[in-house]
């Protein structure tokens, strides 16, 4: 059957894939057809989520590690590359932790670790990834980043956060550009609000009228998990082969006021 | 810490100057108190007590002294 956004024969590796937008994303390359390795630190969500895939005729392989701490990306990609028995042909670094923190009670410790997890981490894997033993040099391969409205507009209280997703847009840009001639597309996301535990997490912190006022700020209301996925999908397969550098905004219309 | 103290911290994270805060002011009528100050209270609490304010707790605080009476 006709699927040009088919991910048969593609090895796909995504970070936080234990919950939210990572877990949709590993479900729908699951149904399109890829191999994933799934990376998370919670091991009792990321196993969960294994074996709800490894019913499929794909091959997926969990790591629980803590991204942050990770002392070499590229020993875990060998490894894991050996179990699964094929090379890799994409990347989704999801994995990211919410910042809602005024400017004055910004530490630099807590600026550091956003940093260190959404856009270094994003950065180390890339690199690791794009090097000759890290993708599969015999066809098209993908990075997808994951950034935020927040990379895109302004937000009280965010700055910490909005400045590790701004950075993902300049990467994907540059990495596109310098990785061209590996024939590797560099495209990035962009979402607005979904509703997803990193959402629940952050509505916890205010009153009921909080959700409230983020749904307005969304023409078309709340997203989920799902909406973003399939862009990720699309992002990976042939489908967008002529496709990099680009960010795409999946947001219901926040960004388009 | 003693009351003095936890005033010390409340107009730190008020960002008003010292002495400006005291326990009978009403919360209300501080213009300091908005949206960034809420927040910034929620991280100060959890950093110096451990504590998880929620967004009910903090409706609910109508003077200094009862946000005094929480930091603990």
């Amino acid at each position: 059957m006709y699927n040009p956004m088919s991910l048969t024969g593609k090895t796909i590796i995504v970070t936080g894939a234990a919950s939210g937008i990572g877990k949709e994303t590993a479900r729908i390359i699951n149904k399109l057809g890829g191999n994933l390795l799934l990376l998370d630190r919670d091991a009792e969500g990321l196993e969960s989520l294994a074996i709800q895939l490894r019913e499929s005729n794909t091959k997926t392989v969990a790591r629980a590690v803590d991204l942050s701490t990770v002392v070499s990306f590229k020993s875990l990609l060998k490894e894991v590359k050996q179990e699964l028995g094929s090379e890799y042909t994409g990347l989704v670094h999801c994995a990211g932790i919410p910042s809602v923190l005024p400017l004055r009670v910004l530490s630099d410790q807590q600026y550091e670790t956003v940093m260190k997890i959404n856009t270094q981490v994003a950065l180390d894997l890339a690199k690791e990834f794009s090097g000759r033993q890290g993708h599969d040099t015999g066809q098209q391969c993908s990075i997808v980043f994951i950034s935020s409205v927040y990379g895109v507009v302004g937000s009280a209280a965010n700055v910490a956060y909005a400045t590790s997703k701004a950075a993902l847009l300049g990467m994907t840009k540059s990495l596109a550009i310098e990785l061209a001639d590996r024939n590797i597309r560099v495209n990035c996301v962009a979402p607005g609000f979904v509703k997803s535990e990193m959402a629940e997490s952050v509505n916890s912190m205010f009153d009921e009228s909080y959700a409230d006022r983020i749904e307005q700020m969304h023409p078309l209301g709340w997203g989920t998990p799902t909406d973003i996925a399939y862009t990720i999908a699309f992002l990976l397969s042939d489908a967008s082969k002529w496709t990099t550098g680009a960010v795409f905004n999946i947001d219901g219309g926040y960004t388009a006021q | 810490m003693n009351e003095k103290e936890k005033l010390a911290l409340l107009e730190e994270t008020f960002d008003v100057d010292e002495g400006a805060l005291s326990p009978e002011m009403e919360l209300d009528g501080i213009e300091e108190y908005d949206s960034m100050t809420k927040l910034s209270l929620i991280v100060m609490v959890e950093e110096e007590f451990g504590k998880k304010l929620t967004g009910a707790e903090i409706k609910a605080f109508k003077t200094v002294q009862d946000i005094l009476n929480y930091m603990q």
